[in-house]
């Protein structure tokens, strides 16, 4: 590499810095005391040591600077100042991985951009809340963690009674919170999914399969906690309401590789 | 038993020399809290008479705690006239002559006649300390202690007995005062500097500091009843929560202590009790919903009063907090158990190798 072609990704890098510094400063703030999205401060550090991981992959590459990459660059633009305007952090976040894409494109070609496609694609778990989509996706969250965590005690052989999301657990309520709608659970549980298959498996699709598996697991795991919960009161609170939470967590984790291993079973059997 | 039989001797000779008359707390009389600086309380305090601050104007815990039966009064006129009148009371508590000798450092146990008593130091009651009106109704009792008034943890009580009224009991407090836990208290505190009562304590009484701050938790305030008063009872705060433990207390004053509570209707919330005695109302309740009780008190002359509480409204169990550990915990925890999942093979070769 050239020293005119380092110094262009240098200023380049510098430059997005500079310009994206405030919605920078935004995200970071939000990983930082929002406890749904502190895996934000994992995220560009892993993505960066994937970059890392396959560097001998893309510098075999050869750089075929594209010119789409100016548009890509200007819709970033665009976006940052919609963002800037009022939009918020979340599209400037969104202007700020579309302005580093569009870079890539400018000075490395479609063929870079491919191959750090995956890394930036994972980027996008380090968005913030987007707060229109969180406040509509929290309360059918919440029914459905009430409505699964009730179906989970029946099933157990306890008297319940749901009313939206209260249950009566043999004569005792338990108010599903806004805070326990399984939001954190589904975005940590995505992003490992999608880890867990890059770093285990070699078949792109296998990381679409897991983050969708990783759905229902979540949803579940999260009712699974709140029937706890409602069952054995001491669980409702401070610790061990925190220790069951990271613990089911883990077990989330076993039933992803459980399901991968189904997954690569099954497309096995179909490859003959 | 012997401080005991002195205090009484002493205080008998002492009422024959010259009877008291009642501290005049002008305005501050209709104060159940009244502070110079801050007031603070946290959880289920309930005040039944008026609040007030002055000169400071901090008020923090209310609500959730709770005023009735009067207004809240910060910085203003109102509560820098009942300042102004504590100080006018506090300086006639503390210019009354007291014959001595000087009380012992801790009354608890003991049983004392209406009087001046005095303490240039500190004063504990440990258990029980009871004032005797010896058939008097206008009886007065002014404790005159030059440091700090503290009474023990865990139902420390002052009773009142004999015709003794909880309006003619002064306590004069030249430092601060603090009452226990669960302490059953009767009188009106006058303190220079600071009062502090701990969960669970129930004043009959005013807690009136001075200068500085008066600090609730969980607590039970109510202006005493004019000595000729019939009795009246205060209810215990309105709300509760199910498995987190409740405690409050219904408040009697008036009429001729001491007092006996029960529930005349309704129920209390599955889980919780009252103390007939102390009138204290804990436990934990067991299930939620909105809950309606009257609330008796017969006083030694069997006189009686009643007020309906409620609705005491117990909420459901709340999953509250923190749902689950930080995302970042979560995802850092996966991404350690992922690597130990890769590097599997590796591991094992190695255990093997020892």
């Amino acid at each position: 590499m050239t020293r005119t072609r380092q110094a262009v990704i240098v200023s380049t890098a510098a430059a997005l810095a500079a310009c994206y510094a405030a919605t920078l400063r935004g995200m970071f703030q939000q990983w930082s005391s929002d406890a749904d999205m502190s895996h934000g401060l994992v995220v560009p550090v892993l993505a960066l040591w994937i970059v890392w991981r396959e560097r001998e992959r893309w510098r075999a590459l050869p750089a075929e600077p594209n010119r789409w990459g100016f548009a890509v660059l200007a819709a970033g633009a665009g976006m940052q100042l919609a963002a800037a305007l009022g939009a918020g952090l979340f599209a400037g976040s969104v202007a700020f991985l579309v302005s580093v894409s569009g870079a890539v494109l400018c000075l490395g070609g479609v063929a870079l951009l491919r191959a750090w496609a995956f890394p930036l694609l994972l980027t996008l778990f380090m968005l913030p809340k987007l707060a229109i989509v969180y406040n509509q996706a929290t309360l059918p969250l919440q029914l459905l963690a009430s409505r699964i965590a009730a179906g989970i005690l029946t099933l157990a052989g306890m008297a319940v009674i749901r009313e939206g999301n209260i249950l009566d657990v043999a004569g005792r309520r338990v108010s599903v919170l806004e805070a326990c709608n399984g939001m954190r659970y589904l975005l940590s549980l995505g992003f490992v999914a999608v880890v867990l298959a890059y770093l285990s498996d070699r078949k792109p699709w296998m990381r679409v399969a897991l983050l969708a598996a990783a759905v229902p697991i979540a949803i579940l795991a999260n009712a699974v906690r709140v029937a706890a919960a409602g069952w054995l009161p001491w669980l409702a609170e401070g610790t061990p309401h925190a220790i069951s939470g990271g613990f089911l967590f883990v077990l989330c984790l076993a039933m992803l590789v459980l399901v991968q291993r189904l997954f690569n079973k099954v497309y096995a059997h179909f490859q003959g | 038993m012997r401080k005991s039989a002195a205090l009484i001797l002493y205080a008998t000779f002492s009422v024959c020399m010259k009877a008291q008359l009642p501290v005049s707390l002008g305005s501050a009389a209709s104060f159940g809290i009244l502070a110079g600086s801050t007031v603070t309380s946290t959880g289920a305090t309930v005040v039944n008479g008026n609040l007030g601050i002055s000169p400071g104007s901090a008020l923090t815990g209310f609500p959730p705690g709770i005023v009735t039966g009067g207004s809240i009064y910060l910085a203003d006129a109102v509560a820098a006239q009942a300042e102004s009148d504590l100080t006018a009371a506090y300086n006639n508590a503390a210019g009354r002559a007291c014959p001595g000798p000087p009380l012992p450092g801790d009354i608890g146990g003991t049983s004392i006649l209406p009087g001046v008593y005095c303490n240039a130091s500190s004063v504990g009651i440990t258990g029980t300390v009871t004032l005797n009106g010896n058939g008097n109704p206008n009886a007065v009792f002014i404790f005159q202690i030059g440091s700090t008034l503290t009474t023990a943890a865990g139902n420390s009580m002052v009773k009142l007995i004999g015709g003794a009224v909880a309006s003619n009991v002064f306590w004069q407090v030249g430092s601060s005062a603090t009452l226990g836990t669960y302490t059953n208290f009767s009188g009106t505190i006058m303190a220079q500097a600071s009062i502090t009562a701990n969960t669970g304590a129930a004043l009959n009484g005013r807690a009136l500091a001075r200068t500085g701050a008066a600090t609730f938790a969980n607590n039970a305030v109510a202006v005493p009843a004019a000595p000729d008063a019939g009795p009246s009872v205060t209810c215990a705060y309105p709300s509760g929560q199910v498995g987190v433990a409740y405690s409050s207390s219904l408040v009697a004053t008036g009429g001729t202590p001491p007092y006996s509570y029960s529930i005349s209707a309704g129920s209390l919330p599955s889980g919780l009790t009252l103390n007939p005695s102390t009138g204290a109302i804990t436990g934990t309740p067991t299930a939620a919903g909105s809950f309606n009780y009257t609330a008796r008190v017969v006083d030694a002359a069997s006189a009686s009063a009643t007020s309906s509480c409620g609705p005491l409204i117990v909420a459901p169990v709340q999953i509250s907090g923190v749902p689950a550990p930080p995302s970042l915990i979560l995802v850092l925890t996966a991404l350690a158990l992922t690597s130990v999942y890769m590097n599997r093979e590796r591991l094992r070769r190695r255990l093997r190798r020892g």
